[in-house]
C-alpha cells in the first residue's frame, strides 16, 4: 500500500528532507508529495501516476544522497522505497536485497542465510538503492572487489516513450547494456530499481581487529605531516598491493588542524579464517612508529577510539604488543553501533568531494592539504577531514571496467573529502573554503586543460559517482570525471536514450543524454 | 488566412504571426508596418548558440536600420509585455549555468535608442533544455515556456513590473509509440486564447493541448492527438480564438481546428500550401532565428 504524504500532512516536515539538511535548499524546491511504497507494484503505480501527471519523480532509498539529486524536486514527488528492504535467499538460487534495504541490515541479513558479504560501505544507515547503483565499496573491497562487481541481476522499473511503466528483470542475458549501467552508473539515472540479485557472495570474515595511531595536531609539523601521509600512501602503493594484504582496511584521516585535534591511522583487519594473524596489520602500523618521535614512549599516540566519528567503526582498544587492537566478531563489528545515524533525516550539513589515487602523494600535493588544513576559515570553526582509505586489491581487476560501470581499476587510494556544520549562515564560507582547498591540491599534478581536478592520468584517477560533487559540473569534462575517458559515458548516454528516452529520471548529475 | 500563395515556411511564419510571435513579421510587416516601428532580431551561430546577440533596428517603412546589438545565448524566441516596455528572450540552450536545463531573460527597452538592457535572467527547470517558445499569459501574470529538448512546460510568474520570477509550476511530458515508431515529446509552440487558456503543439506527443493554471499548477485541461503520424509543427490561433491552425511537421499539410472550450473539436485539412516565397528582411542578420517587430 502506498502512504502518499503530501504539504498538508504533518509528516512533511520531516519526510521530505534528506539526511544532509542543506537540501532542499527552500521551500520553493521541495517535493508536492512523498510516495511511501511498500511493493514494487506500489512502486510501479506511484511511479506511473507521476509519469501520468507531468510530474518529475525522484527516488530515495536510505536518504544519504551527497548532493540534492532525490528532495530538490519543485512540485514533484518523491517516491520513497525504503520500505523496499527484504533481504533473502532468492527462489532460484543466490540471494537478493531490496533496495530500500540498509546497508546493516543487509549485513546482517546475509550473515545470518548464508554467512556470506556483499563488500559494501560502513554507514549502517546508507540505502541500497544508491549505494549498489554507484558500485559501492567499503571495508572488503580490497578482498572481494566493489559491491557492483557482484551483481548478477537487478529488478527495474522504466519509462517507456508513451509514459508507460515497465518492469524488467536486467541481467547479462537479458537488457544486458542497461545491466551494465546499472554496476555503478550511479543512483535513478534510468528508472527505479527495486532488488538486486546476487548469485554467489563471498564469505564474511570471521572477526574484525581494529587498531590503528594517531598524532596530535598540537606538536605537528609541515615535515612530519608528510612523512605520515607519504608513509600511508607509500605502503598502498607498494606492499599493499600484495594480495595477502587485501584483508586490511586502512584509514586516514586528514582532519583540519583544532586545538587537541589529531591525525589517524586506523587499521581494520578481516580475520577471514579465524587464524587471528596480525602480522599484516602490525606491519603496517609499524612504520609510522618513526613519524614521531614520541612513539616510543607512546605517549601521543592513541588508538582509533579517538579516532573522528562519521560512520567509521569506533572501537574500544585493547593492548596487544605495540599497538592496541581490538576484536570482535565480524558481524558484530560490523552492525553494532548503527553507524550513520538515523535513516534519512538529518540535522548537519554536508559537503563532500572526491578522488581515486593511482600514486602515492607527491610532497607539492602534501604541502598543499597541509597548507589549507592549518588555514582558518574567518569566523568558523573548522570541521572538515580528508579521508584517505585504502583501496585496490580485487577493485583493481580491469576487465571489470568493461563489465560494469565503474572505470576506475588502477587505484590504490579513494579519498573522501567531508565538511560538517550546523549553521546554515555558514554555508557560503565553508563552501569555498572547501570549494579552493580542493581545487588547489588538485592544481599541481593534472594537465592545464583539467586543473583543479583529479583528472585521469599518472596520478589519478577521477571522482567517485556515489561522492557526488555538483561543483564539478561547471567543468565540461565533469563525465569524464566520474565515468572516465574510455568511453563508459557515451555507452551510458546510449542507455538513457534507450530506456529513458523522456528523460524521466533527471538531476543535476544525472547521466544527459 | 488571406489569398497569399503560401510555403510551409510562410505558412510557418503567418501562423506565428497570428500567436503574436516575431518570425511571421520578416516579410510581411516590412511593408505594411507603421511607418516608424522597432524591430528585434534574435542570431545565434549554429555552432556556438551560445555566442548569440539580440539586434535592435528602427524600421521605417522597408528601411531598417540597426540601432544596437546586445550579447544573447541562443534567443530562439522573443515576444514583448502588452503594456511594458520589457522584451523576452527564450535562450535555446542545454546547459545553464552548469546545469541540464534553458533559460529566460528580460530586458528593458529603450523605445527612443532601441537599446536593450539585461534586467535579469530566470532559469528553467532541469531537463528544460532548448526551450524555443514561449507565451504570456492573460494579464501577464506568467510567462508560459515551451522546451523541445526536455519536452517540458515550465511556467514563471511575471511581476507588475514585468520581472520574472523563479519557474513556479513544471509539466514534464512523454512522447509517443505507434506501431514501431517511437518520439519524444517536442512542444515546439504555443499561443493563448481569449479566454485565458494555454494552448500547446507537439509534433513527438502528436497532440494539441490546452491548459489551465490552477493553483500555481499546469492542468492539462484538454489533449487532442493531430496529425496522426507526424504531428504539429507549429500553432497559431485565430484572433478570436475560435480557430487552432497547425501544420503536420514533416508533409507541411495544414489544418484547421474549431476551438470549444479550448479543446480541438472539428479538423479540417486546407488546401495544400503553394509556393511563394516571401520577401527576405531588408535588415541582415547571420544567423537569425528569431525576429520580432514592435
Amino acid at each position: 500500500m502506498i502512504a502518499t504524504v503530501t504539504r498538508d500532512d504533518e509528516r512533511y516536515a520531516q519526510l521530505h528532507r534528506t539526511r544532509n539538511a542543506r537540501f532542499p535548499k527552500d521551500d520553493a524546491d521541495s517535493v508536492a508529495r512523498i510516495e511511501l511504497c511498500e511493493t514494487a507494484e506500489d512502486v510501479q503505480a506511484a511511479l506511473q501516476r507521476a509519469v501520468h501527471a507531468g510530474l518529475r519523480p525522484t527516488v530515495r532509498s536510505g536518504g544519504h544522497c551527497y548532493e540534492d539529486f532525490a528532495v530538490n524536486n519543485p512540485g514533484g514527488v518523491l517516491i520513497d522505497v525504503s520500505k523496499l528492504n527484504t533481504v533473502a535467499a532468492s527462489p532460484g538460487g543466490g540471494w537478493q536485497v531490496g533496495a530500500g534495504a540498509m546497508l546493516g541490515d543487509m549485513y546482517k541479513g546475509l550473515y545470518e542465510l548464508g554467512g556470506v558479504n556483499i563488500p559494501a560501505g560502513s554507514c549502517y544507515t546508507v540505502g541500497a538503492g544508491g549505494h549498489l547503483s554507484g558500485g559501492g565499496y567499503g571495508l572488503l573491497t580490497r578482498q572481494q572487489g566493489v559491491s557492483a562487481d557482484l551483481l548478477s541481476a537487478v529488478d527495474i522499473l522504466t519509462v517507456r516513450h508513451n509514459g508507460t511503466v515497465q518492469l524488467r528483470h536486467v541481467n547479462r542475458h537479458t537488457d544486458a547494456d542497461l545491466f551494465r549501467a546499472l554496476r555503478g552508473g550511479g543512483g535513478a539515472n534510468f528508472g527505479v530499481i527495486t532488488v538486486f540479485y546476487f548469485d554467489t557472495l563471498p564469505a564474511a570474515p570471521k572477526q574484525l581487529m581494529s587498531g590503528g595511531l594517531s598524532f596530535p595536531w598540537d606538536t605537528m609539523t609541515e615535515d612530519k605531516f608528510i612523512e605520515i601521509a607519504s608513509t600511508y600512501g607509500h605502503y598502498f602503493a607498494t606492499r599493499g598491493c600484495e594480495p595477502d594484504t587485501w584483508p586490511l582496511f586502512a584509514l586516514m584521516g586528514l582532519s583540519h588542524k583544532t586545538e587537541r585535534g589529531r591525525i589517524n591511522v586506523s587499521a581494520t583487519w578481516h580475520d577471514m579464517d579465524g587464524s587471528a594473524d596480525l602480522r599484516v596489520p602490525t606491519e603496517f602500523l609499524d612504520l609510522f612508529l618513526k613519524c614521531d618521535t614520541q612513539v616510543a614512549e607512546l605517549k601521543d599516540l592513541q588508538t582509533s577510539a579517538h579516532a573522528p566519528s562519521g560512520g567509521r567503526f569506533q572501537t574500544t582498544p585493547c593492548v596487544e604488543g605495540k599497538h592496541r587492537w581490538n576484536t570482535k566478531p565480524w558481524l558484530q563489528a560490523t552492525v553494532d553501533g548503527n553507524s550513520g545515524g538515523i535513516k534519512g533525516y538529518g540535522s548537519a550539513r554536508g559537503k563532500y568531494k572526491s578522488c581515486y589515487m593511482k600514486q602515492n602523494f607527491t610532497t607539492a600535493e602534501l604541502k598543499t592539504m597541509y597548507a589549507w588544513l592549518t588555514r582558518d576559515i574567518p569566523n568558523v570553526n573548522a570541521g572538515c577531514v580528508i579521508s584517505v582509505d585504502s583501496y585496490g586489491g580485487r577493485a583493481n581487476q580491469p576487465h571489470l571496467a568493461h563489465e560494469t560501470a565503474v572505470p576506475q581499476r588502477n587505484s590504490i587510494l579513494k579519498l573522501q573529502y567531508q565538511m560538517y556544520w550546523t549553521n546554515p549562515d555558514e554555508d557560503a564560507a565553508r563552501l569555498k573554503y572547501f570549494d579552493d582547498m580542493y581545487t588547489d591540491i588538485y592544481s599541481a599534478n593534472v594537465a592545464d586543460a583539467h586543473v583543479g581536478t583529479p583528472f585521469h592520468g599518472t596520478n589519478y584517477e577521477g571522482c567517485y559517482i556515489n561522492y557526488p560533487d555538483a561543483d564539478m559540473t561547471r567543468y565540461k569534462f565533469w563525465p569524464e570525471l566520474y565515468y572516465g575517458t574510455e568511453g563508459l559515458y557515451p555507452f551510458l548516454q546510449s542507455v538513457k536514450k534507450k530506456y529513458d528516452p523522456n528523460n524521466i529520471f533527471h538531476y543535476s548529475m544525472a547521466v544527459r543524454a | 488566412m488571406d489569398s497569399r500563395r503560401w510555403t510551409r515556411r510562410a505558412f510557418g511564419q503567418a501562423a506565428l504571426a497570428l500567436a503574436g510571435s516575431s518570425l511571421a513579421v520578416q516579410s510581411g510587416l516590412s511593408t505594411t508596418a507603421a511607418s516608424k516601428r522597432l524591430a528585434f532580431v534574435g542570431s545565434a551561430p549554429p555552432d556556438q548558440p551560445e555566442r548569440g546577440s539580440i539586434h535592435s533596428f528602427r524600421v521605417v517603412g522597408d528601411r531598417w536600420t540597426a540601432l544596437a546589438t546586445l550579447p544573447a545565448p541562443a534567443p530562439a524566441h522573443l515576444l514583448m509585455h502588452p503594456t511594458l516596455p520589457v522584451l523576452y528572450a527564450v535562450h535555446a540552450v542545454d546547459t545553464w549555468d552548469h546545469l541540464p536545463r534553458g533559460a529566460v531573460s528580460a530586458y528593458s527597452v529603450d523605445r527612443q535608442t532601441g537599446r536593450l538592457g539585461l534586467l535579469h535572467t530566470q532559469p528553467l527547470s532541469l531537463s528544460a533544455t532548448y526551450p524555443c517558445h514561449a507565451v504570456l499569459t492573460a494579464g501577464a501574470s506568467h510567462l508560459f515556456v515551451a522546451a523541445v529538448g526536455g519536452g517540458i512546460f515550465n511556467l514563471l510568474p511575471v511581476t507588475t513590473g514585468g520581472a520574472l520570477l523563479p519557474v513556479s509550476a513544471i509539466r514534464k511530458e512523454f512522447g509517443s509509440e505507434e506501431n514501431s515508431t517511437a518520439k519524444l515529446s517536442t512542444p515546439d509552440s504555443t499561443a493563448l486564447l481569449p479566454d485565458g487558456t494555454l494552448l500547446a503543439a507537439d509534433s513527438g506527443q502528436e497532440t494539441l493541448t490546452s491548459f489551465a493554471i490552477e493553483q500555481d499548477a499546469l492542468v492539462v485541461r484538454h489533449r487532442t492527438r493531430v496529425h496522426p503520424g507526424e504531428g504539429p509543427a507549429r500553432l497559431s490561433v485565430s484572433p478570436d480564438g475560435r480557430f487552432a491552425y497547425t501544420f503536420g511537421a514533416t508533409s507541411g499539410a495544414v489544418q484547421r481546428h474549431r476551438l470549444v472550450d479550448g479543446r480541438a473539436v472539428q479538423t479540417a485539412a486546407l488546401a495544400p500550401p503553394m509556393v511563394d516565397v516571401p520577401r527576405e528582411p531588408k535588415a541582415h542578420v547571420q544567423h537569425a532565428i528569431s525576429l520580432l517587430l514592435v
